[in-house]
């Protein structure tokens, strides 16, 4: 069936599109399943190309993750017959994202979400407010990242133990 | 800002529905100008917790992370999961998990009408709607023994069979709710208090609506044609026939006759499930400390108030490495700002409750005219009563 293969071609036309040597790691586990792993610099024109050549408008939501040495940020976009899942990753020394919010204007929450939780800045964000922690909350404390569990948070924020 | 702008706070307790989240609006006048949400007074930290639990506890929280939608969440969770570890849950549990969340859209669908109804001071059709909700509501107490968080799913399947016996039963319950539902989609289209107050209200085009990635009956109220169940099917959804109901009209309207229509489609899919019901196995096993293996899968579920996602990573753990939730409200609070602008205070309850938010009611909410540093403040039933008498 057409259908089940076209999570294949569109990472396909995307690796072509941004060119090879800037897609580090792309996966199809199934049907209507696509992760594609790309260098961040790439990822405005990815996002781009996925709206404007093939008609990738909704976007799901972005997971952030703590991968230690690295933050990994995750854009999850929904489409007829695709859940396509494009990945950027930036060093944990320095994390930022170039902001897709002008592009999909659906962005914007999201990328606030991310920064308030993983702590992955969206740069050019035309509104990077806090969205989620409240205004009491203290700044670099960012509860998603490992490093921090529920005594150390609670030590951290409250100045109580658990 | 012009000297003829106010601003107005509205929440944390804000005006629609039981949970807290803020709006500041600006106003002039009567009508909204720009509206800012402020959102996550009702963020627990569950995606925390969940890297904290192995994956059986896991499926209670996921649970609890909502009322309305218990199931939903939990489904998806499961089928995330599943997917993950590898295990096929048989068909006749995925026929029964497709019967519970159509059960559950149902109920919250109704749900909807009877808080819409009442927003717009139409409480006789309140009591209709949410007196007729109690059948659906029964249906649920009588499969699962309870009428919210049914803890019916389990990974690898479901956790209570159907009993053949009680077939005829459930078939004449959903002839009861297919026939009342009916009768409502009549009323929405024809009776003069609704259309007054929602024809033409809150209107959102569909352009706009799929640039704010709006989701679930709100997008396809502004005609927005995507509906998970169809178009990334999970569960068995791939061989249950059912129209997606999308209309054109934007507004309020438009919410009201997507949301009955789509009541009407899941009654008859309940009972097509109750007819084409595979027989066999409700459960795969998995042991309670179970390591799930390495990877990570997306999980896309049709939620009652729209595309649900969930996002999971293993690590070849007892818990999972990180466990990401994007309920479909957060998904539908840029389209919502962008609804209430250009419109009424008036209109701000019906508005807010039309995309059918999963946080919060207004107790309270705080005027302030910033030039004159004068406040004032008004209950979410004042609110309410402001918008009812304003149209009088």
């Amino acid at each position: 069936m057409p259908v089940l293969d076209e999570n294949v071609k569109v990472v396909e036309r995307l690796t072509e599109a941004i060119g090879k040597e800037n897609v580090l790691e792309t996966k199809t586990p199934r049907a209507r399943r696509a992760f594609i792993r790309i260098k961040v610099e790439k990822l405005r024109e990815a996002v781009t190309y996925l709206k404007e050549k093939e008609g990738i408008t909704h976007l799901s939501t972005i997971t952030g993750l703590d991968l230690g040495e690295e933050r990994e940020i995750v854009y999850h976009f929904g489409a007829k017959n695709l859940a396509l899942s494009v990945k950027v990753r930036v060093p944990a020394s320095d994390p930022k994202v170039p902001s897709i919010t002008d592009i999909i204007n659906g962005a914007t929450l999201y990328e606030r979400e991310v920064h308030d939780l993983v702590g992955v800045y969206p740069e050019g964000h035309p509104d990077p407010k806090r969205l989620l922690l409240s205004e009491d909350w203290p700044e670099g404390v960012h509860p998603l990242l490992k490093t921090w569990d529920v005594n150390s948070l609670r030590k951290r924020v409250d100045g109580k133990e658990w | 800002m012009s000297d003829r702008e106010f601003s107005v706070p509205i929440g944390p307790q804000h005006p629609a529905l039981k949970e807290p989240a803020s709006f500041l609006f600006k106003v002039d006048g009567e009508v909204v100008v720009n509206v800012e949400p402020r959102v996550g007074y009702n963020h627990r930290g569950i995606e925390k917790a969940m890297e904290a639990r192995t994956y059986i506890q896991n499926l209670y929280i996921t649970e609890r992370v909502c009322g309305i939608c218990s199931n939903a969440h939990q489904t998806n969770y499961c089928q995330t999961v599943e997917e993950v570890a590898g295990i096929k849950a048989p068909p006749r549990a995925n026929y029964i998990r497709v019967f519970m969340s159509e059960l559950e859209r149902i109920h919250s669908h109704l749900l909807w009408v009877g808080v819409a109804a009442h927003e717009i001071g139409f409480d006789t059709l309140f009591y209709y709607v949410w007196r007729d909700r109690e059948v659906v509501m029964d249906l649920l107490e009588m499969i699962s023994g309870n009428r919210v968080n049914y803890a019916m799913n389990t990974i690898g399947g479901v956790r209570r069979d159907l009993s053949k016996d009680n077939f005829p039963k459930y078939h004449k319950m959903l002839d009861i709710l297919g026939e009342r539902t009916k009768f409502y989609a009549n009323i929405a289209t024809h009776e003069k208090t609704i259309l007054d107050r929602a024809a033409g209200v809150g209107y959102l085009s569909k352009a706009d609506m799929k640039r704010l990635c709006g989701v679930g009956p709100n997008a396809r109220a502004s005609g927005v044609d995507y509906d998970v169940r169809r178009d990334l099917p999970h569960l068995a959804y791939d061989e249950v026939p059912f129209n997606v109901i999308t209309n054109d009209g934007g507004d309020v309207l438009a919410n009201v006759l997507v949301r009955i229509g789509e009541t009407i489609e899941s009654v008859g899919m309940c009972k097509y499930v109750l007819d084409h019901l595979p027989e066999g196995p409700i459960r795969e096993k998995f042991s309670p400390m179970a390591k799930v293996p390495e990877g990570e899968a997306v999980g896309y579920f049709e939620a009652q108030r729209g595309e649900l996602v969930h996002y999971f990573q293993s690590r070849g753990d007892v818990k999972p490495y990180r466990y990401k939730i994007r309920a479909p409200t957060l998904g539908n609070i840029p389209s919502l700002a962008e609804k209430l602008k250009g419109g009424y205070i008036a209109d701000i309850p019906i508005v807010l409750a039309g995309i059918d938010p999963c946080f919060s009611c207004t107790d309270r909410m705080v005027f302030v005219d910033e030039d004159k540093e004068k406040t004032w403040e008004m209950d979410g039933e004042q609110l309410r009563r402001y918008g009812i008498e304003w149209y009088k």
